[in-house]
């Protein structure tokens, strides 16, 4: 099915190999290609058992239409693999019109609707841009996959402006609309299991601000909140004996809880703190990010369930340093160490495990990485990385795995081979 | 007397590495090119990175920036972003590839001689690029008023 649903997309993909970049002066039109090799030898990564796979791919394919110096029609489809994450089902990444409604020397400024990518931190509007990230993944402590569906577009709109100051380039943008996310990978990351109802569409906004001082022009800092809610919905309805049945259930075994989970509304407040500073053939990054999880109105077997058994709120923290070196013209070299907390109250996930029975290394993930990418051409590159891991807290989101036997310590080697056309 | 003897037994080896270095140098010297009406403008290192990087959209006049680029692979091309805006053409590209594939801008125009170069930034208003300095005599004066980058 997947394979069948990709086909019609090579003929149009010789095609822009052929025709890259330019099929007239308005007409722009190119695409990427990725393969990946994955070898995970402690726990499963985009496979449901530990070893080499290679389920992770991409396929872009873009294009836009300048119709003059103000209005430009841009769109992307793109299919990506990514274990049972990302199913390849090729999706509109974005179909927008930009139009830039004002521009002299200094300001401009201008709206982009349709499906928009969400401007959220240095990475997520490049994150499945093979050339775009650093590294075979954006950093998987800020970037995770479970949350990508979540933030990767809106179905909104996009307001922007850059405008020159004396003291520095700012940038900003400002967006809002609905996101059309995965299901299964936000119920595996939040319970770690199917559920039996669905979270609906999220509804999101948020803004980012990116400045570059003037007097340290390399210097880039950046400040993005994103705000958005979405409910359980469709969930399970129980008759009285159903619910004592239930409760008698529970008791024994504690993990079978989203099973029974009535009512939930989720709400999200990311605060995402970037700086990058990019002297010569050097590109340092940090990033800082604080998520402000409120669950409300969580009701099992149409209970209320009580705070204490249950945490309604809690933050999310996460944090990375990175640092490439563009060593030769053809070779870069990276090294990043990162660090996530699914809630910065259970660092090592022990309370989490108290009450729900779970693995408590999937609570908390901290990983040195080492990596380099060699570009054979400007367009064709290979990307070989290595990275040491302390808990599981990246794996979240999978859903055909066991959670219960992720192991704390594990390494994953990766090679990704990507082409640009 | 002796160190003399030396010194001259040299000079034939030194004036051999003049000549390769001189050529080497003339071979790939790139010079920047704009459209003849944008006299005066700002084109410092600072503000051409700027434009290579599709961020400045519009002159002092308030025409729009045309970019004109060689392919990714010619000499002139690397030479260009090494010399007038001190990046490394991978660099470069990999900010063309973020903007694209995330919807916010597009890639400079690619042209495929210097022919093509020169009489596009020649007949387009707004447009800059580059030639190498060996084909300097095939434009005017007044479109290389940028040239002078060090």
């Amino acid at each position: 099915m997947n394979k069948l649903s990709l086909m019609p997309l090579w003929p149009a993909l010789l095609f822009g190999a052929v025709n890259a970049h330019a099929l007239s002066d308005d007409f722009q039109f190119q695409g990427f290609l990725s393969q990946g090799v994955i070898y995970s030898p402690d726990n499963p990564f985009f496979d449901k058992d530990t070893g080499l796979n290679f389920n992770y791919r991409e396929v872009g394919l873009n294009g836009s239409w300048t119709a003059n110096d103000r209005v430009r029609l841009a769109g992307q489809v793109l299919s990506r693999r990514a274990g049972d994450l990302d199913d390849g089902d090729p999706k509109i990444d974005f179909l927008l019109l930009d139009y830039n409604f004002y521009i002299d020397e200094a300001v401009s400024a201008g709206i982009r609707l349709g499906r928009v990518k969400t401007h959220y931190g240095l990475y997520n509007t490049s994150r499945d841009i093979p050339h775009g990230r650093p590294g075979v993944f954006a950093p998987q402590s800020i970037y995770y996959e479970s949350m990508r569906g979540a933030l990767i577009s809106l179905d909104g709109a996009d307001l922007y402006a850059t405008v020159a100051t004396p003291l520095a380039d700012i940038s900003l943008n400002a967006f809002g609309g609905t996101a059309h996310f995965d299901n299964q990978a936000v119920e595996y990351q939040l319970f770690q299991s199917s559920m039996p109802g669905k979270f609906r569409d999220i509804d999101g906004g948020g803004f980012q601000v990116m400045a570059n001082p003037r007097p340290l022009p390399d210097l880039t800092l950046g400040y993005t909140y994103i705000g958005f809610v979405t409910e359980y919905e469709d969930g399970p309805s129980f008759t009285p004996a159903e619910v004592l049945e239930g409760l008698n259930a529970l008791k024994e075994d504690s993990s079978l809880y989203p099973l029974y989970v009535t009512n939930l509304e989720l709400e999200a407040s990311i605060h995402l703190f970037s700086a990058q500073y990019s002297p010569g053939d050097w590109i340092f990054t940090a990033e800082h990010m604080i998520v402000d999880v409120h669950l409300d109105e969580i009701e099992m077997l149409h209970l209320s369930v009580p705070k204490e058994i249950f945490p309604d709120k809690y933050k999310s923290k996460s944090v990375y340093l990175q640092a490439e070196w563009q060593a030769m013209e053809k070779l870069s070299l990276y090294t990043r160490w990162e660090k996530l907390l699914m809630n910065e109250d259970d660092p090592d996930g022990s309370v989490y495990e108290y009450y729900t029975g779970g693995n408590p290394v999937t609570q908390y993930n901290e990983a040195y990485t080492a990596g380099s990418r060699w570009y054979f051409t400007p367009d064709f590159s290979a990307t070989a990385e290595y990275s040491i891991n302390e808990g599981a807290a990246f794996l979240n989101g999978q859903s055909d795995i066991d959670y219960s036997s992720l192991n704390k310590h594990w390494d994953l080697f990766l090679l990704q081979f990507s082409y640009h056309f | 007397m002796h160190a003399l003897a030396h010194t001259l037994r040299a000079l034939p080896f030194l004036a051999w590495l003049a000549i390769v270095a001189l050529s080497a140098n003339a071979s790939a010297e790139p010079i920047l090119i704009h459209n003849p009406d944008l006299q005066g403008e700002d084109f410092s290192t600072r503000s051409l990175v700027k434009v290579y990087a599709m961020q400045k959209r519009v002159w002092s006049d308030g025409t729009a920036v045309r970019v004109f680029v060689m392919p990714d692979d010619s000499e002139t091309h690397r030479q260009f972003v090494a010399d007038y805006l001190r990046m490394q053409p991978y660099q470069l590209n990999r900010l063309w590839h973020r903007l694209v594939f995330s919807g916010t801008g597009t890639r400079p125009r690619e042209v495929n001689s210097v022919k093509e170069m020169i009489e596009q930034v020649r007949n387009t208003p707004g447009a800059i690029g580059y030639i190498d300095s060996a084909d300097a005599g095939a434009v005017d004066a007044a479109m290389k008023t940028g040239s002078d980058h060090e």
